[in-house]
């Protein structure tokens, strides 16, 4: 048995790597493959090879290229991936378009997936929420069950880890199928490998591989979602971070003994879908019965620097953290994507977008750019500054962020008396902290008015904060109500708290 | 902690320059220009700086049938038609941050206007009737100046690395593009290298 270290095994250079070669071909800029492949940089190594990301010349298309050298122990093990792998059709499965060879190596032509590994990801955000992890998980199921239920012979993946799982648009794919194998290879497999941490404890003992193999993977790569930790070899007891439902889906899945775990990934599906369907039962409005459609919200500064940006990227993480798939859409000419995207060196992807800190960021483009759409559940449009065409946005909400300072009132109250009565209208004011004889400029009794704590961090929001979006994406569904509705921040409890403005009136301040 | 401070120019300039005819110098420069406007998000001039009056044309065109603008705009760029020394001092004094100079057919007098552009790019096609005005171009001393940049639309792959190889010098190939006022994720690829960013 062969078992690397945590997270290592699709890292490192295989016993037959040949240095020279790589290097040849990684500078080379120039090198075509067969006539017809121009290579253009090396994605990865892995224990037995190398994958290059490739362009095929004719129809201008990116291809990866998984590179084995047939001195290499397992060259048979790579023809099989390649043959096993022609038998599957699923979006979440790379294609295979060809099997080369030259004097040295093999070569199989694939699918390139464009996206960050779920290792990546969670390395950058330092874990997932609940609903992220969820959603995520079921996807794993699904592929896993996509693979199980191969006929007549089931295929094991065998090594399912964080860098094996892509994350490309919110879709998960698997990558690698090094120790994929059909079930029946699999129960007499002698040389086994894996991921410590993420292979079941059958792998290390000898004992039989089964279905159930998997499964504990599945588990490991849950609980590593959750936490940001890898799992221990006895988890049995997992952190108190996970809650108590999802704690038990993770013990079962990661049961010493297999026969204790999940019959199949398709019953595990059904159990995080069950857990999914708990999670969007105490949601309300836009959670829960507008998952299928878009939502779309609108946001813009009452004056430069008033936080519009911030307040966007906030709803825009909120929601990825309740599960859904959003992006946040520059809209104004600030460039603020492009900064943040060179200060972190974020790449952009094909469809013109940058992730940073796990959030899908479109940059704004001009006229000129043609990209190709992606549709995301719900889109947070940053329109920096007021500006009357603001009113005429097509979103589900609109939200005007103000300062809360005495140096901004004046600011603030010019915008306000232009705006008028806007029902659809939510007016924030920001970085807000109570003092005593301070009155805010008051909006329009007909527009719903909100005190947003001082957040620091756009992507890490406290509970008082995600209180306030959470009541801001309920107004996005809810019918304007008459009169106004003031929601206070509590100061010590982070719960909202209602107070009805005396309706006597328009008075200007409160 | 702090990065180190580096003083950068408020503005950068493209100098585009054909080796003949009909090369694409003009469908690289409005290329560029919406490139650097769309994608960059930069306040970008372009300058006609030959007689061809393709600008005339364009603005005959595209903004008002009958007008001769000698300044337009379309999609966020400013066109300068027939531009002059004036009209470059009133973009460089300006709030441009990129300016894009269309110089048209290399001739002895422009080239050296060109190379004073912050990149200098040399667009010559490598088809067999024209490909030996890019090799008298290249023989006159011009690839003594290493900061030009090369590129072609036209000709066949083996024909520029046959050029690269004998010149010694980098020839960027320009992709097919059937529309200058559009720019897909493809072409940033390209513009990404064109620009050196």
């Amino acid at each position: 048995m062969f078992l690397l270290p945590n997270g290592q095994s699709c890292i490192r250079m295989g016993e037959h790597g040949d240095d020279a070669a790589e290097r040849r071909w990684a500078a080379a800029g120039d090198t075509t493959l067969f006539g017809k492949y121009q290579l253009c940089r090396v994605l990865g190594r892995g224990r037995s090879g190398t994958v290059y990301l490739a362009k095929h010349i004719g129809l201008e298309e990116y291809r990866a290229i998984k590179q084995v050298p047939k001195a290499c122990k397992d060259y048979e093990q790579f023809r099989r991936e390649a043959l096993l792998l022609k038998t599957i059709r699923h979006p979440g499965i790379p294609v295979i378009y060809d099997l080369e060879s030259d004097e040295e190596y093999g070569y199989i032509v694939e699918e390139f997936l464009e996206g960050d590994s779920l290792y990546a990801l969670v390395s950058d955000m330092g874990h997932f929420s609940k609903a992220m992890t969820i959603r995520y998980g079921i996807q794993i199921c699904h592929l896993v069950n996509i693979l199980h239920s191969a006929r007549p012979n089931p295929i094991l993946y065998l090594d399912l880890q964080p860098r094996n799982l892509l994350v490309c648009h919110d879709t998960i794919k698997l990558v690698d199928f090094d120790h994929a194998m059909h079930l029946e290879e699999a129960e007499h497999l002698t040389r086994r490998y894996g991921t410590v941490g993420f292979a079941a404890p059958e792998q290390y003992t000898g004992d039989a591989l089964n279905e159930r193999t998997d499964i504990y993977a599945i588990g490991a790569v849950l609980y590593y979602m959750l936490t940001g930790n890898f799992p221990d070899r006895n988890p049995a007891y997992p952190p108190k971070q996970i809650d108590r439902k999802m704690a038990r889906v993770i013990r079962t899945c990661l049961a010493e003994k297999p026969e204790r775990r999940y019959a199949s990934a398709q019953e595990l599906c059904e159990a995080l879908e069950r857990l999914m369907r708990q999670e969007e039962g105490g949601r309300t409005g836009v959670f829960g019965e507008k998952q299928t459609s878009s939502l779309t919200i609108a946001v813009a500064g009452a004056a430069p620097g008033a936080g519009a940006t911030h307040l966007a990227i906030g709803i825009a993480v909120y929601l990825r953290q309740c599960g859904y798939f959003a992006l946040y859409e520059e809209k104004n000419r600030s460039g603020a994507v492009r900064q943040c995207a060179q200060a972190l060196g974020a790449t952009m992807d094909s469809y013109g977008i940058y992730r940073i800190h796990g959030l899908p960021m479109l940059p704004d483009y001009g006229a000129a750019v043609r990209l190709e759409p992606l549709s995301y559940q719900a889109v947070v449009r940053d329109c920096g500054r007021y500006e009357s065409e603001f009113l005429e946005q097509k979103a589900d909400l609109l939200v005007l962020v103000c300062g809360s300072k005495p140096w901004e009132w004046e600011t603030t109250r010019a915008v306000l008396s232009g705006l008028g009565a806007w029902p659809g209208l939510a007016v924030v004011y920001n970085h807000f902290c109570e003092r005593r004889g301070e009155k805010l400029p008051a909006p329009h009794r007909e527009m719903s008015c909100f005190l947003m704590p001082y957040t620091p961090d756009p992507w890490k929001s406290g509970r008082q904060t995600q209180a306030v979006y959470k009541a801001l994406l309920a107004l996005a569904e809810a019918e304007p109500t008459k009169g106004i509705l003031w929601r206070w921040i509590q100061k010590g409890n982070g719960c909202l708290k209602n107070r009805r403005r005396r309706q006597d009136g328009a008075a200007s301040e409160l | 902690m702090f990065e180190k401070q580096t003083e950068k120019a408020r503005w950068r300039s493209f100098g585009i320059i054909g080796a003949g005819r009909a090369v694409g110098v003009t469908h690289l420069a409005i290329w560029l220009a919406n490139y650097q406007s769309g994608v960059c998000r930069k306040r970008t001039a372009l300058l006609e700086w030959n007689r061809h009056g393709d600008f005339a044309r364009l603005a005959e065109f595209c903004v008002k049938k009958g007008a001769v603008a000698k300044r337009f705009s379309l999609l966020e760029v400013d066109y300068y038609g027939v531009a002059d020394a004036a009209v470059l001092a009133d973009c460089l004094t300006g709030d441009y941050r990129s300016i894009i100079i269309d110089y048209g057919e290399a001739t002895e007098g422009n080239i050296a206007e060109c190379a004073r552009c912050d990149r200098g790019l040399i667009v010559g096609s490598l088809s067999e009737w024209q490909a030996e005005r890019f090799w008298e171009l290249l023989g006159c001393g011009v690839r003594r100046n290493k900061s030009w940049s090369y590129a072609v639309a036209f000709g066949s792959e083996e024909a520029r690395k046959a050029l690269e190889k004998e010149a010694r010098i980098h020839v960027l190939r320009i992709p097919s593009s059937a529309d200058a006022f559009a720019v897909s994720r493809a072409d940033m690829y390209f513009f990404e290298k064109l620009c050196g960013e």
